[in-house]
């Protein structure tokens, strides 16, 4: 009778429940021949574009605005007539931030929507998403996935538009080196991005000659961190860098504050999104301090963004990757311009070269276009940053380091993207 | 000395997995199926509990009166609605059903509450610290009071009451509860409100303490079923065991394991009990 039940248990918690398995999920090359028939399908009407981000789980804060901005910069490329006279179409998948659901999300973007190219994906969704599309030509791009693992494997029918984790992980040590901290712990959530950018603050902050006391990873979603923070609060830390999502955040925030510890926290970008003060509590939450990969919010650019942003969808951007978001999206059109074709190669192709020097510095897509019917070379410059691509890829980016001051983030201190490339 | 937080904090899992995994045993003797909708329970309960809390804006305990209530009533309902009707096919249907439930709940509570996480308003609380070391905060002792005060209280119910009794009788034998006379319907409803009552518990109980998301019923649902199969399916006083070895094993194992094997630790205690005792500590078909 037990034995039923255990049989039962497993079955059940193998095939049924979602969003808890920590089962590998199968690969998506199988059963997948006739998809690239379907992406070269699409060359009689519009462009089929697929957003495969989280609109649910620990990243669901990034989905919507992600989505909207990359819709802003498309919508403004058909508002210009297109892409030779074809119309950008969009479809979205919730990869639920979790790479099942992701893997699922892009075998029927590709297989049943047809896309030519995927964006939105967080870095392990997109890790394990990668290969299948590469194998039907069709290219992913990301505004926030700063996985390492990419920095010497990306640039290969895949882009971001976000600096690598280990430049974030620099950022990170930086800020709490300056602020004068010297003796620092490191939690973070077992996941690829925030287990990357871990190791990257440890690493850095260990160069500049600081101390890690300990380095605790944690599952996410536990109804309790206390143990882990006790045991943090072992190691007596000055400060305490947590890697993290919005889920799991604030019970640990929450819980560090009814303890009454003192050290001063600082949370990784994923943290750092506006909905975080009503979860965590404006109180609990100032002086908290984080940093994220941001153009500076001064710029024209930026300015110009933000303006369209907020008349399209009654919200500033900010937080969100939004910037990131919109010039991921503005790349891959100016890439398929550029190549005079619609297909994932052509944007492959065309992606780096639009968007670094040498070239004419475009801003919008008219003025884009209008340089490459000149014949020039256009470096492509937006509001996230000039975007200009290493050989894996990667933008070199510059950062924002922000404070939480009463329920928002304020920028105490802006980092270039030129303050970190000389000390690579 | 320096163990005693970790042990405080194993004790508020333990306890709030007590009272998820009493009740889903409590429908698992009374109906012999497992129900996996009840992860779902306690996630209503814990976004009830939000409504009345936070939106509502009421005193977290009253709420979490209130939301235990409303909980308690819809989870009886889905067992009149759904199971009730299908419960003559065999308890494969139930369990099969039991998944759609939870489907249904998930779904609905995600349309109506939407996808981020919430947290409640409750005051932050004084902490009690011996020799500096912050022990334990008044809302984790409350926690723990209540969720096995809730505990004790249903044990009494079960052997000083008729209706407890009852409940025993037919959790034994059903086809001689029935020959004895007993109401088996009536007495099943009981078990379900029992049921939902101690899952909206444990839901708001998990939101007083850390968060509450639209997935965390799947979540819990997994350390329910190993808390239930470690103390012997069925077995109520098995799996409080149960579910006390597993929070306290899983919060004790960060002292010298990194916290991330915290899952890991809960399912090897499942399997080293099962290897010398594979009917569960308490387990038996005949309890």
């Amino acid at each position: 009778m037990l034995k039923k039940f255990l049989v039962s248990c497993m079955v059940l918690s193998m095939l049924v429940l979602p969003g808890c398995g920590q089962a590998p999920a199968s690969t998506p090359t199988g059963g997948s021949g006739t998809s690239s028939n379907n992406s070269s399908s699409n060359s009689g009407g519009d462009i089929s574009i697929g957003i495969l981000t989280s609109y649910t789980g620990e990243m669901g804060a990034f989905g919507v605005p992600v989505y909207n901005a990359a819709k802003l910069a498309f919508d403004e490329v058909n508002a210009e007539g297109g892409i030779k006279g074809k119309k950008i179409k969009l479809f979205t998948e919730d990869d639920q931030s979790t790479v099942e659901s992701g893997i699922r999300g892009a075998r029927k973007l590709i297989t049943a929507n047809g896309v030519i190219a995927m964006h939105g994906m967080v870095s392990d969704v997109l890790l394990a998403t990668w290969d299948f599309a590469k194998q039907n030509k069709v290219m992913v791009t990301s505004p926030y996935a700063g996985t390492t693992k990419l920095d010497t494997t990306g640039g290969d029918y895949q882009y971001r538009t976000v600096p690598s984790d280990s430049l974030d992980g620099r950022v990170a040590a930086h800020v709490l080196w300056d602020k004068g901290y010297r003796k620092i712990a490191v939690m973070y959530e077992t996941a690829e991005s925030t287990t990357s950018i871990a190791n990257a603050v440890a690493q850095q902050f260990q160069q500049l000659g600081g101390t890690v006391t300990i380095m605790e990873p944690f599952q996410s979603r536990q109804s309790s961190y206390l143990a882990e923070l006790k045991k943090v609060s072992e190691t007596s830390p000055d400060a305490v860098w947590l890697g993290s999502g919005q889920e799991t955040a604030p019970t640990v925030l929450k819980q560090w504050k009814q303890r009454g510890y003192k050290w001063q926290w600082m949370v990784s970008s994923d943290i750092a999104v506006p909905e975080i003060f009503k979860l965590v509590g404006t109180d609990t939450m100032n002086g908290i301090l984080t940093e994220i990969p941001a153009g500076d919010s001064q710029s024209e650019d930026y300015k110009r963004f933000a303006a369209s942003y907020k008349a399209a969808y009654g919200k500033d951007p900010g937080g969100n990757f939004e910037a990131n978001s919109y010039d991921a999206a503005m790349i891959m059109a100016l890439a398929m311009v550029a190549g005079g074709k619609a297909d994932g190669t052509t944007i492959n192709e065309n992606y780096k070269k639009i968007a670094s020097p040498p070239g004419v510095k475009v801003h919008t897509f008219k003025d884009a276009v209008t340089e490459l019917k000149k014949g020039n070379d256009i470096d492509y410059e937006g509001p996230s940053g000039d975007v200009n691509f290493d050989d894996h890829g990667t933008t070199s980016g510059s950062f924002n380091a922000l404070i939480a001051n009463n329920g928002k983030w304020e920028q105490f201190k802006f980092y270039p993207a030129s303050a970190f490339e000389k000390t690579k | 000395m320096d163990y005693i937080p970790y042990l405080v904090s194993g004790l508020v899992t333990g306890t709030i997995l007590l009272l998820g995994t009493v009740g889903f045993s409590l429908v698992k003797r009374i109906e012999n199926f497992l129900n996996i909708a009840h992860g779902q329970v306690l996630t209503l309960g814990a976004y009830l509990g939000y409504t009345f809390n936070v939106k509502l804006g009421w005193n977290i305990y009253l709420a979490f009166l209130a939301a235990t209530l409303i909980t308690t009533v819809v989870g009886w309902l889905i067992f009149k609605v759904f199971y009730q009707p299908i419960r003559s096919h065999g308890n494969l249907y139930l369990l099969f059903t039991s998944v759609g439930v939870a489907y249904i709940i998930h779904g609905v509570i995600e349309a109506f509450y939407g996808v981020q996480a919430k947290t409640y308003s409750v005051p932050v609380s004084k902490v009690l610290e011996i020799n500096g070391i912050p022990i334990i905060s008044g809302t984790e002792a409350a926690v723990i009071v209540l969720a096995l005060g809730s505990a004790f209280g249903l044990h009494l119910f079960l052997t000083r009451t008729l209706t407890g009794k009852a409940i025993r009788a037919m959790a034994s034998n059903l086809s001689l509860a029935n020959a004895r006379g007993i109401d088996t319907e009536k007495i099943a409803s009981v078990a379900w409100l029992l049921s939902s009552a101690l899952g909206a518990m444990a839901g708001i109980f998990s939101g007083m303490i850390g968060t509450v998301y639209t997935d965390m019923g799947w979540a819990v649902i997994l350390l329910i079923l190993s808390a239930a199969v470690l103390g012997g399916l069925g077995s109520l006083y098995g799996v409080m065991i149960g579910a006390m070895i597993i929070g306290l094993s899983m919060d004790l194992s960060v002292i010298i394991l990194p916290s991330s094997y915290r899952p890991a630790v809960a399912f090897a205690m499942v399997i080293v009990v099962l290897l010398f005792r594979p009917q569960g500590i308490l387990g038996g078909e005949g309890h």
